[in-house]
């Protein structure tokens, strides 16, 4: 099972936190990105990837698996069950999934779009288990549901409410914004 | 005008202090509670969206959760999306609204549109409770029949999650999974393994909870008809060409083949049938994985998981260890973390079967194919990162034997240098047992505590240094003289940091001091793996003088830095030391060690006033010295004495007696002390009896019980007398040795003092003279052996004396003091004269000494000039050159000009040339020297060469 997944820039602010084994309570959180990030941020990249036993939230025996991209360490705490070598695989593919949803995806993207990461997160990893590996199959799911959001405001043209919310979303390029 | 999304954002980041950006929080959130209060549904789906980025920053968020039920409600996809969102990372499962939320899932989950019911299958995976999951589990039943893959595998998830949340549903739900096998659509078949990998721990758990055998229940039963179809499906993989969508780099689906092996380890652990079916396609695999991606290592390291983990056959597990062994050489730090951690988790388990039963073949042959890697992991010690250090150093305990302990454990020591300071304490502990259970000799043993304890004495915790007290204690006397020569030289060379060393080192000299008097030496006897480096390296000590040697540990006690446990024991050792120097002919010594024992008695610590106090009076008892309370009436009795009677006694033979063997050589210490002790502090299985070096005396042992090895360690001393059988010590331990001292020849008694005494006044052993060539007893040998005890029992003799009041006179008993002052200066302070040159009658002589007793390689040259010539001699220089093995240093000479000498040592110029050989023993000290003077007005350079030193000594 995967308890969690932390993405924490170099300075150490938060870019995208799931937790999904519950961690109660936003202080308790902060502090378990806090001490992750301490842990992570204070290994070279030529060390490797794994860090065991830090995370007294999440219970015994939990390893943190990471990889360092960039400005962004992408940082999956796992229980004894998962694959070690595989999870290095599956955050290689979150990354070249959220690569290719963003052309080339930076940290101003995790910013300002974070329910967009969130959304291709849902398509890769549910409930802590693997759901799905296949980019492709990943990007066609969040691209038909980007149209269909469209689509479902074309449709109640209309209605007042959907052209103020069209009003607000409306934006050429992610076809919505806030 | 409430702001965007976007700009919120801008202005966060904007932000240059926590505190600014808490007040853009605060504000914009009382914007939101306002937007909320009025319900401004057109800006629901962007307030919420905030509150997720408050939330992930740590603001607190609690107040939208309702606006996220109201948006899920809503028609517009783009609502309900970011209603089902903010849902999962704003509620927990703990939240009351959350079953609000149940509803809206059923309704989701019908509707017609495969993403709206996946957002709601995925919101249940994330997020359902126990009461949801049962609600809702037929509507996902629904779904795992559903003809979009998409709608399956988030089906398969959810249900895993309603699953674990209620597992008593999993009986009706077995032949359900069963099915879901069957699926075609190979990203479906992910979620279904994770699916069954989750049952089966569910169903492990229930049988758990219920008492039954968990490798019999119907749901495992079920699944273990469908390994064939597992291997099958593991087997379609190995072949390529059936995914390509599914590739990475080359390898078909990883992610599956590794949740299949995964599942298949579950099912195949404790089960030979199903291991069977296994074994061939676990073997393909681990041959025909490509290695050079990671994607493929992760395929094998699971692969190699899953061969450890079942019943498989031998060849298949030295497989195994062979692939961990290629990882360890691979370059990925990752790949060698793991191969590591499955290792030492490998080994682990074996020496728990192996411990528990008879030792099984397969797991013998896998140890035996580790032990080829053991290079490879001791290399791991050596990398910069914590990770793999701390996994190695795992692995390699558990790889010491009786056939590598000796070169594991030097690695172990090397590493105990290098490592941080916060692991020595642990890995000291660790090496402690290593030791006990391999060692090949107790010397080794001995040696290798102490160098341990001189790399890390100041982290080894009190178990480490008590062990190391016992096990040198417990050698023969030749081990005896060389653990107390090298510590002596440790303790010297120590800054006094390595605390544990001092405790440890002054015990000993204290212990075995009169064995410093004599020089050691041993020559190991050339093992057959040896030879190729030549004759072995003989380690040699130096005979030492008693007042060196007091010297040295009054320096230890000297420094600023030494606690008072230290100086406790110093005194204890000082004591010792006056009964072992006692007729060593070194009054000063003696008349140094009782001041240093007299200095204390004012010591504002009580603890060291009382032995002081003790102490002295014990070391005069030996002497036949009454010790005399002052100021009886003013004062407490220090020493718990009180009149009892015995007004007309005084120091009587038996008394001086009972003090000589209170201050004599200890009994060993009874193993099982040990073992108690650590039972009581570790809880550890004691190591087992036939390992450990000798049988434990006959004794009771098990009445000792002792709060500390060094607060009176007293194990009964075996009966050296003839028949006389050993009484079981019963007596009280704590009473004070000084008060029951019952000195019958034969009652070893066992008595320890209530205060911690380092062993010297604690046992209290009968150990006639004439059976122990050692036992060096203060007095002469003869009152000792020879001096009728009047069996005392029931009359606890005082060595003390009653309160003074009462006692008319001591009875002096003498004592020669062997006054030999005309001892022999030791062998290593005589000089020795080397010629070096004459040349136009300048002759230069050398006189060699050893200033430094304690380092054998560095000599002092005095070069002595002196000049037959008619005339003085000017300018005159010596320059000596060394070969690359010795180090130098020279004074100026003590004139340039050297006068005509002739017989007149007065004037004779001398330049002091001081010299190191490190490689003394093996090469001489030779000299080159080039000497230039002018004499009568000729400049005169002369070179010659000086070998002339006595071999092996310079």
């Amino acid at each position: 099972m995967i308890k969690g997944i932390i993405i924490v820039n170099n300075h150490g602010k938060p870019r995208l936190v799931k937790f999904y084994h519950p961690v109660e309570s936003e202080q308790l959180q902060q502090s378990v990105i806090r001490r992750v990030f301490t842990q992570v941020s204070s290994r070279p990249d030529s060390f490797c990837n794994y860090l065991e036993g830090i995370v007294p939230e999440w219970g015994e025996n939990v390893k943190l698996i990471y990889r360092h991209y960039a400005t962004l360490y992408f940082v999956f705490a796992v229980d004894a069950q998962e694959s070690d070598l595989g999870i290095l695989d599956l955050i290689q593919v979150f990354v070249e999934a959220l690569d290719k949803c963003f052309e080339n995806v930076c940290e101003l993207d995790l910013i300002f779009h974070s329910d967009r990461v969130h959304y291709v997160l849902d398509e890769i990893v549910m409930g802590g288990m693997v759901l799905e590996t296949n980019i492709s199959a990943i990007l066609q799911s969040i691209k038909d549901q980007g149209k269909m959001a469209t689509e479902s405001l074309s449709k109640t043209d209309d209605s007042q409410s959907a052209s103020k919310i069209r009003e607000q979303l409306g934006d050429s390029k992610w076809m919505y914004s806030w | 005008m409430a702001m965007k999304l976007r700009d919120l954002i801008r202005k966060v980041r904007a932000c240059k202090t926590a505190a600014e950006e808490r007040a853009v929080i605060a504000k914009e959130s009382a914007m939101i509670r306002t937007a909320i209060r009025e319900e401004q549904e057109h800006y629901r789906h962007r307030n919420v969206a905030k509150l997720l980025f408050m939330h992930m920053l740590g603001y607190p968020t609690h107040f939208g959760q309702l606006e996220c039920m109201k948006l899920i409600a809503s028609p517009h996809f783009p609502e309900k999306r970011i209603g089902y969102l903010g849902m999962m990372l704003l509620l927990s499962e703990e939240a009351d609204v959350l079953m609000l939320a149940t509803n809206s899932l059923k309704n989701d989950m019908n509707s017609q549109n495969k993403f709206i019911s996946g957002l709601a299958l995925c919101t249940i995976g994330n997020l359902a409770t126990a009461d949801m999951s049962r609600d809702l589990a037929p509507e996902v039943d629904k779904h795992l029949k559903s003809g979009m893959p998409y709608l399956r595998k988030k089906a398969n998830l959810a249900m895993a999650r309603c699953l674990t949340k209620c597992p008593d549903m999993v009986e009706d739900f077995v032949d359900r999974v069963v099915t879901l096998l069957k699926d075609k659509n190979h990203g479906v078949l992910i979620t279904v393994v994770q699916l069954m990998t989750q049952v089966l721990m569910i169903d492990l758990k229930n049988a758990e909870e219920e008492g039954e055998n968990p490798f019999e229940t119907d749901c495992r039963k079920a699944f273990l008809r469908l390994v064939p179809m597992l291997v099958k499906m593991l087997r379609n993989l190995l072949s390529s060409g059936y995914s390509p969508e599914y590739d990475v780099a080359g390898i078909s689906d990883p992610f599956l083949q590794v949740q299949l092996l995964t599942l298949l380890r579950l099912l195949g652990t404790k089960n030979e049938k199903a291991s069977e079916e296994m074994n061939d396609v676990l073997a393909q695999v681990a041959t025909n994985t490509e290695s050079s991606k990671n994607a493929g290592n992760a395929i094998l390291y699971e692969c190699v998981q899953t061969i450890m983990g079942i019943e498989s056959e031998d060849g298949l597990r030295v497989l195994a260890v062979n692939i961990l062994g290629r990882f360890l050489l691979n370059r990925d730090n990752n790949i060698r973390y793991v191969a590591l951690n499955t290792l030492s988790r490998c080994i682990k388990e074996q020496q728990e079967t192996i411990d528990g039963s008879v030792p099984t073949e397969s797991a013998n042959t896998a140890s035996a194919a580790l032990q080829k890697h053991r290079n490879t992991v001791v290399d791991c010690l050596k990398d910069p990162d914590i990770s793999i250090r701390q996994r190695a150093l795992e692995l390699i305990y558990y790889m010491v034997n009786q056939e590598n302990v000796e070169a594991l454990t030097a690695e172990l020591l090397n590493y105990l240098v290098l490592c941080p300071r916060e692991h020595r304490s642990d890995i000291c502990t660790r090496i402690l047992r290593v030791v006990e259970r391999f060692s090949p000799d107790d010397r080794w043993r001995v040696d290798t505590l102490i160098t341990m304890l001189t790399i890390a004495g100041r982290e080894a915790s009190r178990e480490v240094q008590s062990a190391a007290v016992i096990y040198i204690s417990r050698s023969g006397d030749d081990i005896h003289a060389y653990a107390t020569h090298k510590l002596l030289k440790a303790i010297r060379d120590d800054d006094g940091s390595q605390r544990g060393l001092l405790v440890v080192g002054i015990w000993c000299v204290g212990e075995y001091g009169d064995h410093l008097l004599s020089p050691y030496s041993y020559t190991p006897s050339p093992g057959p793996g040896e030879t190729m480096n030549g004759a072995p390296v003989s380690i040699t000590f130096m005979a030492l003088d008693p007042l060196s040697v007091v010297q040295a540990v009054e320096t230890v006690t000297k420094r600023h830095s030494c606690p008072d446990y230290i100086k406790e024991r110093a005194l204890t050792c000082f004591a010792k030391l006056c009964d072992r120097f006692a007729n060593k002919g070194d009054a000063a010594a003696l008349t140094l060690l009782q001041n240093l024992i007299k200095q204390h008695e004012v010591s504002h610590s009580l603890e060291l006033q009382l032995r002081a106090c003790e102490y002295d009076a014990l070391v005069n008892a030996t002497k036949g010295i009454k010790t005399v309370v002052k100021k009886p009436e003013a004062e407490p009795d220090l020493f718990g004495v009180t009149d009892n009677g015995n007004t007309g006694e005084g120091v009587s033979a038996s008394v001086i007696n009972a003090a000589k063997e209170a201050l004599s050589r200890m009994p060993v210490v009874d193993l099982k002390v040990l073992d108690k002790k650590r039972e009581e502090a570790f809880g550890d299985i004691p190591m087992p009896k036939a390992k450990l070096a000798a049988p434990a005396p006959a004794g009771s042992g098990d009445l000792l019980d002792l709060n500390d090895m060094f607060g009176g360690t007293a194990a009964p001393a075996p009966a050296q007398n003839g028949g006389a059988e050993a009484p079981k010590s019963d007596l009280d331990l704590l009473t004070d040795i000084f008060a029951a001292s019952s000195v019958a020849p034969v009652a070893p008694v066992g008595g320890g003092g209530g205060y911690d005494p380092f062993g010297a006044a604690g046992p209290v052993a009968a150990m006639p003279a004439p059976t122990n060539p050692l036992d060096i007893f203060g007095a002469p040998p003869t009152i000792s052996a020879t001096m009728p005890v009047p069996p005392a029992v029931g009359n606890p003799l005082d060595i003390f004396g009653a309160p003074p009041a009462a006692v008319p006179m001591a009875t002096p008993v003498s004592i020669p003091m062997a006054p030999m002052m005309d001892a022999p200066a030791p062998a290593a302070n005589a000089s020795v004269v080397v010629p070096g040159f004459t040349h136009e009658g300048l002759t230069i002589e050398f006189e060699c000494s050893k200033p430094d007793i304690w380092n054998k390689q560095s000599s002092e040259l005095i070069a002595k000039c002196t000049n037959a010539s008619s005339d003085a001699m000017y300018g005159f220089n010596l320059q000596c050159a060394v070969p690359k093995y010795v180090t130098m240093e020279m004074e100026p000479p003590t004139s340039t000009t050297i006068p005509v000498t002739g017989m007149n040592t007065a004037k004779v110029v001398t330049q002091k040339i001081k010299v190191t050989n490190s490689q003394l023993g093996t090469k001489n000290l030779m000299l080159k020297l080039k000497v230039s003077f002018t004499l009568q007005g000729r400049k005169i350079e002369h070179l010659a060469t000086c070998g002339g030193f006595p071999a092996g000594e310079y």
